[in-house]
């Protein structure tokens, strides 16, 4: 390979759409817009010109393609902060996922902080400020860590590709480990997801949902490929997930948590860590921004139409918005794993190789979870919106969201039907003792309708537990900032107090009070010779002072 | 030869022609800013800056006073020295068009006192960085300090004029330390010259040594603002914000970095600094500056004094890392002199646009002044240590550096301080872009604008070039 293909190249696609943002930035209406959709094709043709490695390949690649899809989602938005923002975050993105080099992925790694703060901030809202801070500094700490890990294993000069840390008892590695984490909305450091994305603009949470936690993924299977406690934390992350989206009652919030518990599959793919758990990860990856991009796509929709996001204010749309409702229920289908949806073929990938480690606690925790999942979004949710009573007037949906749902949608069931076009291009190519894998296996199938029926037994059930009550949540993520922000201003108050009193001292020692020697009109130090001799003998005990100290220190 | 003698005159000459021309504005404007490139252009030309070691080291005396004291220059400055005056009259080009402006813009009274002094203060922290002996950078030291006072005072209100006193009193006293120090130097060893490879303290009898360390240090530590010694540089901030800019960022606050770092690095040594523990209280008193002063930031109100405060904390990181390793502490150097300059020329800027100084006042200043703003996200993004300014890659250089035995605590501090600073300067940046309030656009100075336009792309640019190498 040249030097252009190994290091140019990839940052290449990138930055196309880097370069392509202020040229969308500063053309104006709908040419701007339009620059804005089809940079991401430009990019596109760029990425399938040249030959990346598998895994770097499938990252960018759906990156790319997500970005396309929510920036048609977003045509009819007219918010220019958004679009560049936009651009940036999207751009960075799939430049920390296919850079090679540690200062370009540091360097991508902090741009998609950037460009993420800046989308959410673009919504220009009191709570979209609060949250964007709030955000700021998850992410910074995230940067610092990751950044701490990599001068400190002085890494910047080393080989970037192919690198697999396995002894976290190293600092530099426990560092990056925890910086990424942190990305990956590990519980408790995840509250960054369920409090800020509901508080974004709804097109840009398309954008959200798709980038910054997968590639906190694809970083985990670069480097951390088979560390066992991430089995556990993935474990950990999907029920710790779907609990809190069964109590949501804000549906972008109940989708963010839904984005914490898958997130949990993968990780838990990346703790496994046969080849085959791992191409797992990385479908299951595809799959979830692909469904999820669609399920936010839908709920920013169905905002779009109603003006309002709250599930008990919301249901009987059924009639009004079928064309939401058609693609919110593959959707929620493809997020639960039902046959022939793209959620099928990858998260049964991750919980056959579960069944194969003889990780039979793990394989129940993920099944729980599946239920949890088709149970919180696919009935509780489309239940309560979509059929009831209420009459809700509605506002005509624009043709680009339609457009861009209907396209995701496609996708969803493409690759649910012909599994593949997705496992042709995974590192691994899916192979399971020596064949392809087959999610079409009888037992899988039967499997995962049990999960559906079990899922609408309980719903049945539980009714009355199921249904949404307005109500905040309250968990522990809320309760340690708390902490952390009144330790800040304590001790911000603190500093204050000592600066006072180093104040107050120092002036009492230079006599520098208000009633002091100065008139106004006076510029010259020391008219008053007597006070001048005070002031040089008070000096000079200091000096005794601190000279008698050292003395004693020595 | 003769061209480091002009780089050190024309800046004295200007001054002095300066303070001659009265009322001629235009010639006095026009010499304020060309003596700026004409010394930066002298520094660039300056033979021996590539190859130091090929050179024989020549020292200039320009005045003797027998008895091995003299008052001379030299034309090999050490790494620290280049980089101090590299910084500082690189600095100078755009600070001088940015204090003209802000001169006319705010009607400023005795402007001609001002530029001259202006002149001044930077021309002896140009001398400071090419003296050749501990005399003369003492006598410029000083001289820094003088000509600084009337300037902090300039307001000549009672505010400033207190402020300008504690300054003095401050500076001065730690500039009595430091004579002391140098006292007890020269009478051991009878020789005042920088020495390239060995510390100075060698012939000192040991019981002195520590004291003399002390000296030195707590001398150089007034100007550096290490706390409890640092309550003069938020006074300071009554000053017109040219000299916050250039002096409170850049030339005096840096010339107490500057002296610490040779301090510890050419005259006492490195071996002298570890062996006394002097390195350990040096780190530990920094180490709670940057905390301390990070914190105070925090809760402060008034912009340029929480960029003061600001500044306490990295000017900090600089003598932090200077410890350990000099190499890091310079790339610091200049990345927090070039974007924290920009920060003060912002201020400077809103408060001479629409007469606001608190940042509680500035909700939606980002649509008033939307140019002078987006310079200031940029740079305080870069102080934060996010791209794409130089300040992203001096964080990960600080963080880097492993000395050993304190490894644990020594990056810890960097990554809890840039955490603060994103607290205290992050809020200010979505405060002024988004806000509900619609504002008028305002014109903005040109003259201001530019030279801040021009340092932050340097900076963006700067780090490019870093990154690669």
């Amino acid at each position: 390979m040249t030097t252009f293909e190994n290091y140019f190249y990839p940052f290449f696609i990138s930055l196309i759409l880097i370069w392509l943002m202020p040229l969308s930035t500063y053309t104006k209406g709908k040419i701007g817009k339009l620059i804005h959709v089809s940079a991401p094709l430009v990019s596109m043709y760029f990425l399938l010109q040249g030959s990346l490695p598998e895994l770097k390949f499938v990252f960018a690649f759906v990156f790319v393609l997500i970005s396309f899809l929510s920036s048609l989602n977003g045509f009819h938005l007219k918010n220019k902060l958004h679009d560049c923002s936009s651009l940036f975050y999207a751009g960075s993105a799939i430049g920390v996922v296919t850079s090679s080099s540690w200062l370009n992925f540091l360097l991508c790694w902090e741009m998609m902080l950037l460009g993420s703060v800046f989308l959410i901030l673009s919504n220009n809202t009191p709570e979209s400020r609060s949250a964007g801070i709030k955000y700021f500094y998850f992410h910074l700490i995230s940067g610092s860590l990751v950044m701490f890990g990599i001068a400190m294993g002085n890494l910047a000069g080393q080989q970037f590709d192919g690198i697999l840390f396995t002894n976290i008892n190293e600092p530099h590695v426990l560092l990056i480990l925890l910086g990424v984490l942190i990305n990956a909305a590990v519980p408790p450091l995840h509250s960054w997801v369920p409090d800020v994305y509901p508080k974004s603009s709804p097109v840009a949470n398309v954008f959200l949902s798709a980038f910054t936690t997968k590639a906190a993924v694809y970083v985990l299977i670069q480097f951390f490929t088979a560390l066992d406690p991430l089995i556990y934390i993935g474990a950990i992350m999907a029920i710790y997930g779907v609990v809190f989206a069964m109590m949501s009652n804000n549906i972008r919030q109940l989708l963010s948590y839904h984005i914490v518990s898958q997130v949990g599959y993968m990780v838990a793919g990346v703790g496994i860590g046969t080849p085959f758990s791992v191409d797992g990860s990385t479908a299951h990856a595809f799959s979830h921004i692909l469904y999820k991009g669609l399920l936010f796509m839908s709920a920013s929709s169905l905002i779009y139409v109603t003006g309002k996001e709250k599930i008990t204010q919301l249901g009987g749309l059924l009639k009004k918005t079928p064309l939401i409702f058609i693609c919110f229920i593959i959707g929620a289908l493809s997020i639960a794993g039902a046959p022939g949806f793209n959620g099928f073929i990858s998260k049964s990938m991750i919980v056959e190789s579960a069944h194969i480690a003889h990780l039979d606690t793990i394989m129940i925790a993920l099944n729980i979870a599946s239920i949890g999942t088709f149970l919180s979004i696919g009935i509780k949710m489309g239940w309560f919106v979509f059929f009831g009573r209420k009459n809700i007037s509605v506002k005509k949906l624009p043709l680009n969201m339609s457009l861009a749902m209907t396209l995701s949608s496609l996708l969803c069931i493409a690759f649910g039907i012909k599994p593949d076009l997705l496992y042709k291009i995974l590192p691994g190519k899916a192979m399971i003792e020596g064949s392809i894998y087959n999610p079409w296996g009888k037992t899988h199938v039967i499997h995962s309708l049990e999960t559906l029926g079990i899922a609408v037994l309980v719903f049945l059930i539980f009714k009355k537990q199921i249904t949404p009550k307005e109500k905040v949540i309250k968990e522990f993520g809320h309760l340690y900032s708390k902490i952390l922000s009144n330790a800040l201003n304590a001790s911000i108050v603190f500093s204050k107090k000592i600066s006072k009193n180093i104040e107050l001292e120092t002036g009492k020692l230079l006599k520098t009070s208000k009633r002091d020697i100065y008139s106004e009109n006076s510029t010259i130090i020391g008219e008053n010779p007597s006070k001048m001799a005070t002031l040089g003998e008070r000096l000079l005990t200091a000096l005794f002072l601190v000279l008698v100290f050292l003395i004693i220190v020595k | 030869m003769n061209s480091i003698i002009s780089i050190l005159l024309i800046g004295f000459m200007a001054s002095f022609l300066i303070s001659l021309s009265g009322s001629k504005t235009k010639i006095r404007n026009f010499i304020f800013t060309i003596s700026p490139f004409i010394v930066f252009w002298k520094v660039l030309n300056w033979p021996n800056f590539e190859n130091v070691f090929q050179y024989e080291i020549k020292n200039i005396d320009l005045v003797n006073f027998g008895e091995s004291l003299s008052l001379s220059i030299t034309n090999s400055p050490n790494t620290i020295s280049q980089v101090f005056l590299y910084v500082v009259t690189f600095l100078w080009i755009f600070a001088s068009f940015y204090t003209i402006s802000y001169v006319n813009k705010n009607s400023i009274k005795k402007s001609t006192r001002f530029l001259s002094l202006f002149t001044l203060a930077v021309s002896s922290a140009i001398g400071l960085s090419i003296s050749a002996n501990l005399l003369t950078f003492f006598i410029f030291y000083e001289l820094l300090t003088i000509a600084t006072w009337p300037l902090v005072s300039h307001k000549e209100t009672r505010e400033a004029i207190g402020a300008g006193r504690r300054y003095l009193i401050y500076t001065l006293s730690g500039a009595s330390l430091m004579i002391l120090g140098i006292a007890i130097i020269w009478k051991y060893s009878g020789n005042l010259d920088f020495q390239q490879s060995r510390g100075m303290l060698d012939e000192v009898p040991l019981q002195f040594r520590s004291l003399t360390i002390g000296l030195l240090l707590l001398g150089a530590s007034v100007k550096a603002a290490i706390v409890p010694l640092h309550s003069w540089l938020p006074r300071a901030m009554v000053a017109p914000t040219p000299v916050s800019a250039l002096l409170h960022a850049v030339a005096v606050v840096k010339a107490g970095v500057f002296a610490m770092l040779i301090m510890m690095e050419n005259v006492i040594g490195k071996n002298l600094m570890l062996e006394s523990g002097a390195s350990k209280y040096v780190l530990i008193a920094s180490g709670i500056t940057i905390l301390y002063s990070s914190l105070r930031a925090c809760g402060e109100d008034s912009l340029k004094k929480r960029l003061a405060y600001s500044t306490i904390a990295h000017l900090s990181y600089i003598i932090y890392a200077g410890v350990l390793s000099v190499g890091i502490a310079l790339i610091h150097f200049v990345a927090h002199a070039l974007m924290k300059i920009v920060l003060f020329m912002v201020a400077g800027m809103i408060q001479t646009m629409t007469r606001k100084r608190k940042i509680s006042e500035m909700d939606g200043i980002g649509s008033t002044l939307p140019k002078t703003f987006t310079v200031f996200t940029v740079s305080a993004l870069g102080l934060i240590g996010l791209p794409p300014a130089l300040g992203f890659l001096s964080k990960f250089f600080l963080l880097g550096w492993l000395p050993g035995d304190l490894e644990f605590l020594y990056g810890w501090i960097f990554v809890i301080a840039g955490l603060l600073s994103g607290v205290y300067l992050f809020p200010i940046i979505v405060k002024g872009w988004f806000s509900t309030n619609k504002l008028k656009k305002i014109n903005e100075e040109n003259g201001m604008l530019v030279p801040m336009i021009l340092i932050t792309i340097s900076a963006c640019i700067m780090t490019f070039l870093g990154g690669g190498s």
